[in-house]
Order: C-alpha cells, then structure tokens, then sequence
C-alpha cells in the first residue's frame, strides 16, 4: 500500500512538473512578444527585450528538464546511489578489519 | 482508456517541443545580443572601422557620422538627393568639389545604417542617402562647387535647402516637403515647396515656384526678353520685387487674398480677384495664381 501512495505521489509530481513547464512556457512566449513589440514600437534602437528572452529562458528550460529529463527525481536518485556507494564501501572496510 | 493515453502522449510531444522552443529562443537570443553588442561597438572601437576605409574610389558607402569628401574633375549637373536634413550649396572659386556632411540619429544603429554615395557619371555628380525604410537618420549637407557647374537639382523631404554664392548662369531645380528653400542668386529656376517658405533671387529665363501653404518671397533682376515666370501657392502669400526696368505681361489671381502692384501697369483685365495688364514693353510673362494668400508686386 505504501509503494504504492508513494507511486502515486511521485507520478502526480511528474505530472504537476509538465503542466507548470506548459503554463511557464506559453507565459513566456506572451510576455515576450508583448516586449519585443513595445520595445520596436517606443525606440527602434538597442532590442533590450532579448536579454530578458535570454534570463527568462534559461529558468524555463531549466524547468522543462526538471519536468520531462530529470522527472523531479534527478538529485534525489544521485543522492541514493551516493548513499548506496558509501554504505558499501563503509561495509567492505568493517570485512577487511 | 485508450483517449486518455492518447492526451497524454500529446502532452508529452507538446512539452518535449515546447522544450525544444525554449532552447532555441534562448541560443537565437543569445546570438542577437552578441551581434547587437558588435554593432554598437563600431562607433567607439576603432578596430570595428577598419573596413570602411575604402580609399578614393567614387560610388562607395561612408558611414562615419562626420567627414567630408572631395571629389576632382568636371561634373556639370550636380544633383543631390536626401530625405531628412538641411542641404547648403556654396559657391567657390576653387576647380573641385567639397562635399560636407553630418550624420544624425536617435541610435548609433540609425547612423550606421544611414549611407552616403557619390557616384560619377559622365557630366553628372550624384550625391544620395541611403538607408533602410523606416530609418529616422538625418542628414546635413555642405557642399562647395566650383563655378563652371551647369545645373544644381536638390531634392529632400524634411529639411531646408540653401544656396549661396552660386556663380550667374547656373540653373537650379529645389524641391523640399517641409523645409525652406533660399537662393540667393539662379539663372532659370524651379523651387517647389509644400509647406516652407521660398526666397530667391531670380536672373534667368525660365521661373517656376510653387508651395502649398508657405510663402513666397522673390527679387527678379535683368530679366531677359521672352522670361517667362509662374509663381503659385494655396494659402501663402507671393511678394514679389522687381526692379524701375521691370518689363512683363503681367496676370495676377487670388480667391481670396488682396492683389497690390507697385508699377504703373496698362490693365487689360481688372476685376475681383484678378488683376491684367501690362508693365513697361511687356518683354517677360509673370504670372502669380494664388488661392487664399495676398499678392504684392514691389520695387527694389
């Protein structure tokens, strides 16, 4: 039953990842192009919009792998083969003493 | 069951394209930022200016914000063509030309995109803005020509055209939208304006100046027999100033304005609005047509 709960839990956080990458991503496009044409429209000159196309960007894309690469369990799952690789090693010691 | 695995999946395909979106968004933007950042860096590293240095051959792209250019040989129409800014034309008694100019913007990017070519083409000197639509760059001309030039045409948009000094004999062709157009001496002459005002000093044969709603100011000195001179406006008025020998068929109409002359005319036609006759021998043919502007015939 816990594996289970807990089944349901992580697939729920993957699939609450997705939407907020879907939500985050069409926000994005919006308010960008809403500033690439504020910013063509009141001065023709340096297109300062782009930097924030590129800031913006990045969280978002960093976003997307946390929702469709890593699934929200990325460093989790690191964190316990680091754990696994410490107890072994930590029993092999205690076997040789 | 099977819908549900269907919507999901599109999910999915949608995110792993909404993904890639972003990727690209951010490496485009990243490579626009570089690029924009290069371009606004020719204006103050010289190292970025290297490639315009183009030597003395005629036809080519100048894009330093100030400088000047001469150019040798025997051009006998010169012909200037801009969009925004004032052009000046000076006479000299030098043999070459010396053409003057100025670059203005809002933007480094407006002045760097604004080009100018001068090209050569048998008797003809032709000097041109260029620029991309929409570019709002300005610029100032200062050109010296020397005395056997034939025929002067300036053409520009927004800006006043000026000419001073010109030797006699030269024909000249001005026509601006909303600036003003001064000359302070031409052989025939063709001035048109929209809504500037225009000033001359005319010795020729052949006059023709028009505007919409500037004024018109003009001296006619030594008219030569068989001159013929029209002059018109919507809502400017027209001064003219002539000379004691002024000598001309003489017609003059406004709607609306007042028609005043100052020499002793033989009238052939006089009624509200118009005013025809004759001034002296009638060797010239002036004719003033306006609509709602006063007219006025002086002497010097």
């Amino acid at each position: 039953m816990e594996e289970k709960e807990r089944k349901y839990e992580m697939a729920q956080k993957i699939a609450r990842n997705k939407v907020s990458f879907i939500r985050h991503f069409i926000v994005y496009v919006c308010v960008l192009i809403a500033l690439a044409v504020i910013n063509n429209i009141f001065s023709r000159g340096r297109q300062w919009w782009l930097y924030i196309a590129l800031i913006w960007g990045i969280f978002v894309f960093i976003n997307f792998l946390n929702a469709y690469i890593f699934k929200g369990g990325g460093l989790k799952r690191l964190e316990e083969t680091l754990i696994k690789r410490e107890l072994e090693r930590m029993e092999n010691e205690k076997d040789e003493k | 069951m099977k819908k549900t695995k269907n919507r999901g999946q599109r999910a999915h395909i949608i995110g792993i394209v909404f993904g890639l979106a972003t990727l690209i968004i951010i490496i485009v933007s990243l490579f626009l930022i570089v690029r924009q950042s290069i371009q606004f860096s020719h204006r103050t590293h010289p190292i970025f200016r290297w490639r315009f240095d183009l030597g003395d051959k005629y036809s080519e792209s100048l894009p330093e914000s100030e400088g000047e250019r001469t150019v040798h040989g025997y051009y006998r129409n010169i012909s200037i063509s801009n969009v925004a800014g004032k052009i000046r034309i000076d006479g000299w008694d030098e043999d070459y030309y010396l053409i003057k100019f100025r670059k203005m913007g809002p933007t480094p990017r407006s002045i760097r995109e604004l080009e100018l070519t001068i090209e050569t083409r048998g008797e003809n000197l032709i000097i041109k803005r260029n620029a991309p639509t929409g570019n709002q760059g300005i610029v100032s001309f200062e050109i010296f020509i020397p005395e056997r030039v034939g025929h002067i045409k300036a053409e520009s948009v927004s800006g006043s055209i000026e000419l001073f000094g010109i030797h006699p004999g030269v024909c000249q062709e001005l026509r601006t939208v909303s600036g003003r157009i001064f000359t302070d001496l031409s052989s025939d002459l063709t001035v048109e304006s929209t809504s500037g005002s225009i000033t001359f000093l005319f010795q020729g044969r052949m006059l023709t100046a028009q505007t919409v709603s500037g004024s018109i100011g003009g001296t006619i000195s030594n008219i030569e027999p068989g001159a013929s001179m029209e002059l018109g406006s919507v809502s400017g008025s027209i001064k003219i100033r002539a000379d004691e020998r002024f000598s001309a068929e003489v017609s003059l109409r406004s709607v609306s304005g007042r028609i005043s002359c100052d020499f002793p005319m033989t009238v052939q036609r006089e009624e509200r609005g118009r005013l025809e006759g004759k001034i002296g021998e009638g060797l010239g043919s002036l004719k003033v047509k306006t609509t709602s502007g006063a007219i006025q015939i002086g002497k010097n």
